[in-house]
């Protein structure tokens, strides 16, 4: 709805920033703008589906890294490079449980 | 309190999902996956074979051949999935020096699916079941816990390598 979508997160790589079960709010229009190391992605992977992702670097040919939150994360040569069209949208909210 | 009210829409409209990958629920390997699709590969095999004798095939048995011939391509690609990933993802350095000939094995499985699937020869099936039972016991020697072979208690009966898992 007006480029903003609701994800749902399951998977323990992107905590302790994006815990499972939690929800982001993501905007998929925010990709217009260039895409920066830090940033939080919700991905179409080829291989993986839609995963949320941190942005680890962003090659010269404009390929984007991306790595979990923590070590039991999938490695970025794992993940290997997606193209910006694979951006489903970047997180701009993460809403968890009070009590995590 | 936003959490909550997203939490309750969810159990009424669940929202998309997300992953977000992790290798630690994902610690769950085991070849057993790879060595049923062996043995149905060999079943699909039996059943052609006796499709083979049938001249000539009805309308049903010729789409009994498709689904059979289908179901034998798939059940090789499994296997050459399930051993990558256990190769790919579970074997470590360590591992790879106290097992050289991983490397090779898992290679050779990757060809011997691919003649499995190429041809209706029961023989070749079995070549790639040995070559699995082989990886599952180097598999299993990985994580020090001794195997033993059994035939399996179902069509089409061959040997499996199992984990003795019993304290």
């Amino acid at each position: 709805m007006l480029g903003f979508k609701i994800w749902k997160v399951k998977g323990h790589s992107m905590a302790p920033v994006i815990p499972s079960n939690c929800f982001v709010l993501a905007a998929k229009w925010l990709s217009i703008f260039p895409i920066r190391e830090g940033h939080r992605l919700i991905i179409k992977h080829a291989r993986y589906g839609i995963i949320v992702k941190k942005v680890a670097l962003v090659d010269k040919n404009g390929f984007i890294w991306s790595k979990g939150e923590n070590k039991t994360s999938l490695r970025v040569e794992q993940l290997g490079p997606v193209n910006k069209s694979q951006i489903l949208g970047r997180v701009i909210c993460v809403f968890q449980p009070e009590s995590i | 309190m936003i959490y909550q009210l997203l939490e309750k829409l969810d159990s009424k409209h669940p929202f998309d999902q997300a992953s977000a990958h992790c290798d630690i629920p994902c610690k769950v390997y085991d070849p057993m996956n790879a060595q049923l699709a062996v043995l149905t590969m060999i079943r699909m095999v039996d059943l052609l074979e006796e499709i083979r004798l049938k001249k000539p095939l009805s309308f049903e048995q010729q789409a009994t051949f498709m689904r059979l011939v289908g179901e034998k391509e798939n059940q090789g690609k499994l296997v050459k999935d399930e051993i990558r990933i256990i190769w790919g993802d579970y074997i470590k350095p360590a591992q790879i020096e106290d097992y050289p000939k991983i490397h090779n094995l898992t290679h050779e499985i990757m060809l011997a699916s691919s003649y499995a699937k190429q041809h209706i020869d029961r023989k070749l099936t079995l070549e790639l079941l040995d070559k699995v039972n082989q990886f599952a016991e180097v598999f299993w020697q990985t994580k020090g816990v001794p195997v033993y072979r059994a035939t399996a208690p179902y069509p089409p009966s061959e040997t499996l390598v199992y984990p003795d898992l019993k304290p």
